[in-house]
């Protein structure tokens, strides 16, 4: 995992636990959303960590942090350079994060699209002129494809593969359909992860545009997570160490016609929540730490935590309000911190966790409940 | 084993606007290609395109007020491929999937200028936004689409969008065929949508060098496995399907245009901007979607090719179905829809799959079109210049991406008792 508060998992989680925060001023001008802040991935550079680390030119700032991500946990799995395994069935699911053209670096070409007179757009002029402005590697770093399809070049991962897109929970999709893919006996191992980088100007105007940031303290962030996923019974892991175990995950699809800013009605997440504790055979108690998907938005995050107190009486945690919300990233990321946390003990409120729910609730028509445990 | 049927398709490609007008410009070899008089007049270096004519602005702007949210081109295209599929849906379809296939955003210079004019500010641009109210997305999200349909029909069930760049729309049928063979839904709606006619689009490929900027070979400026071909033109289309579960399709009395049995995506993991020279990447996806379809390499009777027209793709492809099929590669007739229509990016191989089930419907194999001299390390029979009309019953398509993404699907003629 990579986000603003660095990239080793343990000390990443312990900080979050110690409600720890990095967060900074927006990188670029602007006095609309000069009082906002980033956080953002200057800790953790990619270059430490891609061997090589002349590929990084070719990458978006979400692509080297994917690419991180992935070399993270293939390293931390074994898988990296030293254990043999099947690169023709290992699968990479993942999902990204809306690219977005970075206004700063294409302003030169911007320069060279406008009337001189009007200063409206004038394709004559783009032509003739802003064409050859284009940096033929932007072609390569506003793809949405580019941080797996570099993962697998880096990682040399071969087997199946989707790349899912825009939202927190169409990344979650990667780690459900990486469960159906491991139950069909398509794939053996997959990596599933997700890459976002929300913290340029234009993702700030798009944001702005869907209505995300006009009502909400959300703090745009930026980072990537990637899991490991086997079947215990087939998986190198039999007997070895594992971070945890995904008892259950709940999926559900609310479209809202409205918009992406609209908050569906709170029934929804209870019912999402009820039907999760349900089907995985447990009761509310049995749950010691809940991650919820807060969003920085006050009536979602209220009425979050209004439906999530009814069930547990457990402690309950919101990365995002210490890492920012990585948006495709944030709900993998969630997943990332809940496994942490089983795997290495990590006390919270003073009490060891066994089993933890996770939510993800945010803009997007995939909503998702999973339940964690220790093996 | 669960089958998985087709039940409903609806296209919109540069060389026909429904299912039976593509059928038809197909099976007669006709081009949908044509100087796109806006980017000749810019003088862009490549101005031949696959342009869609006649689409119908105002009927879809009746039928989806919400789309006022967008000025997305794409998503306009994928609504009228699904107003023809819609057609073919059953009263009762809940509960449903959506999985289409795309590439990337389009980003709206002219209302960057509108909302900023000169050198951009992102300042005045949000002033400029407060002030004048509603106006399009500088750039809709992926997904948009998605939710107009699923909103159009109150469906109960997820909206996956698959972005994996030229293998996009394949990938999104396929994970489709998989999800309803593994039991998750009775039926689905799936498919792919794209257009890069735009600045950034046509600029973008132009830079990066891969396409022909022969503009004077007009709609031959696209030429796959010739010996003449320097590089692929772009287009702009979209093809949605209803996909069924056999047993739930026939006893609903459902139309069956064919039969899925098999699909398998890889991952070259070669390079950035070309696919392993040895097509590895693609030979892998073929063998295991054959597989996944339990056939044997002489079951198949025609390869639909990914064929775009570039030095390097059409050379790999060829090689690859050189190394699964050996010597019975020269006996499987292989053609490129590009040729007529040209490469129509994350809805390509949708739109190349509505095209399969012309073939299986009309009898006939597309040609390739513009194919007047071979390439000599290009050697199988790519249909030259006009259709051959013959039943085909075993079809394999492939699609391979920008970025090392492959894709391969099994279709199969429909047969209600296969032995």
């Amino acid at each position: 995992m990579v986000c603003s508060l660095g990239y080793h998992l343990n000390t990443v989680v312990e900080s979050i636990l110690l409600n720890k925060t990095q967060f900074s001023k927006v990188p670029f001008k602007t006095e609309w959303f000069k009082d906002r802040q980033v956080a953002l991935v200057s800790d953790a550079n990619p270059r430490d960590i891609v061997d090589n680390s002349k590929s990084l030119r070719y990458m978006s700032r979400e692509a080297q942090l994917a690419v991180s991500a992935l070399i993270l946990c293939m390293k931390d799995a074994g898988l990296y350079d030293s254990i043999p395994y099947d690169q023709n069935e290992t699968a990479l699911f993942s999902g990204t994060g809306s690219s977005g053209i970075q206004l700063d670096s294409i302003s030169k070409f911007l320069s060279h699209a406008y009337h001189p007179e009007t200063g409206q757009f004038d394709l004559e002029r783009f032509g003739n002129q802003a064409l050859y402005k284009i940096n033929p590697l932007t072609s390569f770093q506003i793809l949405p494809n580019m941080p797996p399809a570099l993962s697998a070049i880096i990682a040399d991962i071969k087997g199946a593969n989707l790349v899912f897109n825009p939202w927190e929970g169409n990344a979650l999709l990667a780690v459900y359909e990486a469960l159906w893919e491991i139950h069909s006996n398509r794939a053996k191992l997959v990596f599933c992860g997700g890459s976002d980088c929300k913290t340029h100007s234009n993702a700030f105007i798009t944001f702005y545009e869907y209505g995300l940031l006009t009502q909400s303290d959300v703090v745009m962030s930026e980072g990537s997570a990637f899991l490991a996923i086997e079947a215990p019974e087939t998986g190198r892991y039999k007997d070895k160490d594992i971070y945890c175990v995904i008892r259950y995950m709940y999926h559900e699809s609310y479209v809202d016609s409205r918009g992406y800013s609209h908050f569906h009605s709170p029934d929804v997440y209870d019912e999402m929540i009820r039907t999760t504790i349900m089907k995985s055979c447990l009761q509310p108690m049995d749950i010691d730490l809940v991650i919820s998907s807060c969003d920085f938005t006050h009536l979602h995050d209220q009425e979050e935590e209004r439906i999530l107190k009814k069930y547990f009486s457990c402690p309950m945690i919101s990365p995002k309000k210490n890492i920012g919300n990585t948006y495709a990233a944030a709900g993998i990321i969630n997943m990332a911190v809940g496994a942490e946390i089983l795997k290495n003990k990590h006390k919270v409120q003073g009490k060891e966790i066994s089993r933890i729910l996770i939510t993800s609730f945010a803009p997007g028509s995939e909503k998702f409940c999973i339940i964690l445990e220790k093996p | 084993m669960r089958r998985v049927v087709i039940t409903g398709v609806g296209v919109i490609t540069p060389n026909g606007n429904s299912f039976d007008c593509f059928s038809d410009s197909l099976q007669k070899g006709l081009s949908g290609l044509d100087e796109v008089p806006a980017f000749k007049k810019a003088g862009f270096p490549c101005y031949i395109g696959g342009q869609v004519k006649h689409l119908q602005d105002t009927t879809l702007q009746k039928k989806f007020p919400t789309m006022s949210a967008v000025n997305d081109r794409k998503v306009c295209l994928g609504l009228q491929a699904f107003l023809e599929v819609s057609k073919y849906l059953p009263d009762n379809y809940n509960p449903c999937a959506i999985h289409l296939g795309t590439s990337l955003e389009t980003f709206l210079l002219e209302k960057v200028f509108r909302m900023s004019p000169y050198e951009f500010n992102m300042d005045t641009y949000i002033n400029n936004i407060q002030e004048h109210g509603e106006n399009p997305y500088i750039e809709a999200p992926l997904d948009f689409l998605g939710n107009l349909i699923s909103t159009a029909l109150s469906l109960k069930g997820p909206n996956y969008l698959n972005c994996s760049a030229c293998a996009a729309s394949t990938q999104a049928i396929g994970h489709s065929f998989h999800m309803i063979r593994d039991g998750r839904y009775n039926m689905m709606i799936c498919g792919g949508f794209d257009s890069m006619l735009n600045p950034l689009g046509i600029g973008g490929f132009s830079r990066l060098g891969a396409l022909n900027m022969e503009n004077d070979l007009k709609q031959k400026a696209i030429c796959p496995f010739d010996i003449r071909r320097q590089g692929t033109i772009l287009g702009e289309g979209a093809a949605i399907f209803i996909l069924e579960e056999h047993e739930h399709a026939l006893r609903h009395n459902r139309q069956i245009f064919a039969e899925i049995s098999g699909y398998a995506s890889t991952f070259d993991a070669f390079k950035l901007s070309e696919p392993d020279r040895g097509g590895k990447g693609i030979y892998a996806a073929m063998k295991q979607a054959l597989s996944d379809a339990h056939l044997s390499n002489d079951t198949i009777d025609y390869i639909n090719a990914h064929g775009t027209g570039t030095p390097t793709n059409d050379k790999v492809e060829t090689i690859a179905i050189k190394n699964l099929f050996g010597q019975k590669a020269y006996s499987i007739p292989v053609s490129a829809t590009k040729s007529m229509i040209g490469h129509l990016i994350g809805a390509s191989g949708a739109v190349e799959i509505a095209a399969i089930l012309a073939m299986f419907r009309d009898h006939f194999i597309a040609p390739t079109i513009n194919l007047d001299k071979p390439d000599p390390e290009c050697d199988l029979d790519y249909v030259p210049l006009t259709a051959r009309m013959t039943t085909v019953n075993t079809v394999l398509k492939n699609s391979m991406g920008f970025g090392g993404q492959n894709a391969s699907i099994v279709l199969k003629r429909y047969d209600p008792n296969p032995v």
